[in-house]
């Protein structure tokens, strides 16, 4: 990535991080008619992702999809609105924070249940397919739900109609609050699985470093593109919140690999801030174009709220 | 001029698919067995007809992901249990698809489910679970039974915004009914009434038909009548139809036929919301004639007793009237106990399309 688009992808995770941290304020003060599950620590996926793919190409989210929809260009009006239940909201509020949409850039929805994305992903993927279009459809989902059937189910179909699929898994370590640990086998391996098992390309990238996960996304793209076939990528993240609500629980007993040190050091935002540097921006600059960002979205936030009608 | 002709239920279903899919660039078949020759679709278009693993829950869900961006798809299930693999995708996710997101963005996907009784099938094969789609608002619901139904369900499809579930009785396949080729079908009926006398109404859905049609024939040479509803469709936001339940309320006595245990089925819905609409004055009796509350046993001697028979009904309607009357009739065989009926539907009833 180069200075500007690293610049960028810092303003975008900003965007994400205030965006989740005014809801998160006031989820706290039972403000919110929605069931919330924050990405505050995931953001770079989303961005990575999105900032590697093209408008044209379709995305379709999970239960924790803000981010992939601030991400992909949906509406901040539109998404702040649904998630308190406004009419003016991108699912006219009867969706809530677990159905992001917006058609107008692709966004073509999200599913709260876990393993359910992957299929109707490959529906789209293959619609694009008969429409002759040559885009390509990625959806998202956590560690939790790549062991459900209908993924692997999924990514059988998918390789048996070539459709230009691809999955990002998004590994935070616990599907609610079980850890992998409890929920795998000693030897499990993704990589195996969707290498050597399903002969697709797969990609490891760390999820908290946005040039990493744009990168991979990059090499898989082509790979869809020049082979015709669906591709894995996985990406390893931290979640700073709860599984779901307004909690950031970095001490609770479920927790295994988390401290706050651990999530301060390895935020997407020092990621970039470092790689800033060894380009040669100075630390006031980046600092400033951090400060300047938060406060620019708080203020966004703080006008839209104000302009909110609760049903 | 189109001519009518008498074709089975079976017929009908293949017939509407093939002409859809010669006509219409969006609508697709998907399943397990949908390219054998028995289907008779493969051949008529075989990019749209397409022959799936046995998984259902991601074929079925990429039946919803392609509807969602303009496709028709009509996934075939041959029978209920595997669609049970399913229903996140049927009921969470396209039967609510426009109600989470917006009302312009539909997802119009189908699913042929085959349902019922079936020789040898027992209890893992022959559920009738029709009460678990009819509890999720969004999705309609068509039960046929008649060829005309079918067809025009079918046909329907192309039509519809909602996500469709066609529960087809496997009984019901061959039976012959009067059917007329349409182009294009926007509404569709809830019920047939086969008209009789006002005394007596046979209620009832699917393959209970078969079992009515043969009480209404053995009262008739016995110089009796009876009418008959056979309840057919259930629109996606609206379950009860008025005009059915006024037709159903001109009956004094009333028998649910139904060939699924009654507790909280299909026509306990129909006969609950009739009794609160009525407020209990009119209708002076109502009998049940349905298996008992357990799942169907797979040996002919025990299956023998659990569907309703035109033996039961009779009796029942004999001893409740106080019919002292002899009724004549030939007792049946094993094979129409226990094989799928072949038979038509005389053309001399009466029948009338209530909506």
């Amino acid at each position: 990535m180069n200075k500007n688009q690293l610049i960028s992808s810092l303003k975008k995770i900003i965007q994400i991080r205030a965006a989740e941290l005014n809801i998160l304020e006031d989820f706290k003060k039972n403000n919110i008619s929605s069931f919330v599950h924050f990405c505050i620590g995931q953001e770079a996926i989303a961005v990575g992702v999105a900032m590697a793919t093209k408008k044209k190409d379709i995305f379709f989210g999970n239960h924790r999809s803000h981010g992939h929809y601030l991400a992909k260009g949906g509406d901040y009006k539109k998404m702040i609105y649904e998630i308190y239940g406004d009419q003016r909201g991108c699912c006219n509020g009867y969706g809530g924070s677990m159905h992001m949409l917006d058609q107008k850039v692709n966004f073509l929805g999200s599913s709260p249940i876990l393993g359910s994305g992957p299929p109707i992903a490959s529906g789209m993927a293959y619609a694009q397919l008969l429409k002759k279009k040559k885009n390509i459809s990625v959806v998202f989902l956590g560690d939790g739900a790549s062991e459900e059937g209908a993924f692997f189910e999924t990514l059988n179909l998918s390789g048996l109609l070539n459709l230009p699929l691809l999955f990002v898994i998004e590994d935070n370590y616990y599907a609610g609050e079980t850890s992998s640990r409890f929920r795998k086998t000693k030897n499990y391996n993704i990589k195996k699985i969707i290498n050597s098992g399903f002969g697709f390309n797969f990609e490891k990238a760390n999820g908290q470093d946005v040039e990493d996960v744009f990168t991979k996304t990059k090499i898989l793209i082509n790979k869809i593109k020049l082979q015709s076939s669906p591709s894995v990528l996985y990406c390893k993240t931290l979640r700073r919140s709860a599984h779901s609500g307004a909690k950031i629980d970095l001490d609770s007993q479920y927790r295994e690999f988390d401290s706050e040190d651990i999530h301060l050091k390895k935020d997407p935002i020092n990621y970039i801030l470092k790689k800033l540097i060894i380009k040669k921006i100075t630390k006031k600059k980046i600092y400033s174009i951090i400060k300047k960002s938060f406060f620019f979205e708080n203020e966004k936030f703080r006008k839209i709220r104000s302009r909110i009608k609760i049903r | 001029m189109i001519k009518s002709k008498m074709i089975w239920m079976g017929e009908a279903l293949k017939l509407a698919q093939q002409n859809l899919l010669k006509k219409k660039n969006n609508f697709m078949v998907f399943g397990q067995g949908v390219s054998s020759d028995s289907y008779g679709l493969k051949r008529i278009a075989p990019h749209k007809v397409i022959e799936m693993p046995i998984s259902e829950v991601s074929f079925s869900g990429m039946a919803v992901g392609l509807a969602s961006q303009g496709f028709r798809p009509l996934v075939h299930h041959i029978r209920t249990e595997f669609s049970l693999l399913v229903l996140d995708q049927i009921l969470t996710h396209a039967s609510r698809w426009e109600f989470n997101f917006k009302k312009d963005y539909i997802c119009p996907v189908s699913f042929r489910v085959g349902i019922g009784r079936g020789w040898g099938n027992g209890p893992q094969h022959t559920a009738t679970y029709h009460s678990v789609f009819l509890q999720s608002p969004g999705l309609n619901v068509m039960i046929p039974a008649f060829a005309q139904d079918a067809y025009d369900q079918i046909y329907f499809l192309m039509h519809t915004n909602n996500p469709s579930v066609i529960l087809e009785h496997r009984w019901m396949y061959k039976i012959g009914s009067i059917f007329k080729k349409k182009q294009a079908v926007k509404k569709l009926n809830t019920a047939t009434l086969i008209k009789g006398p006002k005394k007596i109404l046979l209620l009832t859905y699917g393959d209970g038909l078969v079992d009515c049609i043969k009480v209404k024939e053995i009262l008739m040479k016995n110089k009796l009548d009876c009418s008959i509803i056979c309840i057919s469709f259930f629109p996606a936001y609206k379950r009860f139809s008025k005009q059915l339940l006024k037709e159903i309320s001109e009956y004094k006595n009333i028998y649910l036929i139904d060939t699924s245990p009654y507790e909280f089925g299909l026509l306990q819905g129909i006969i609950g919301e009739l009794f609160i609409l009525s407020n209990k004055k009119k209708i002076k009796l109502v009998k049940i004639i349905s298996p008992p509350f357990k799942p169907c046993p797979t040996s002919a001697k025990l299956a023998k007793k659990y569907y309703p028979n035109p033996d039961k009904i009779l009796n029942k309607i004999c001893k409740n009237l106080k019919i002292k009357k002899k009724i004549n009739y030939k007792k049946l065989t094993f094979n129409e106990i226990h094989l799928n009926p072949e038979f038509n539907i005389s053309t001399n009833y009466k029948l009338k399309r209530i909506y």
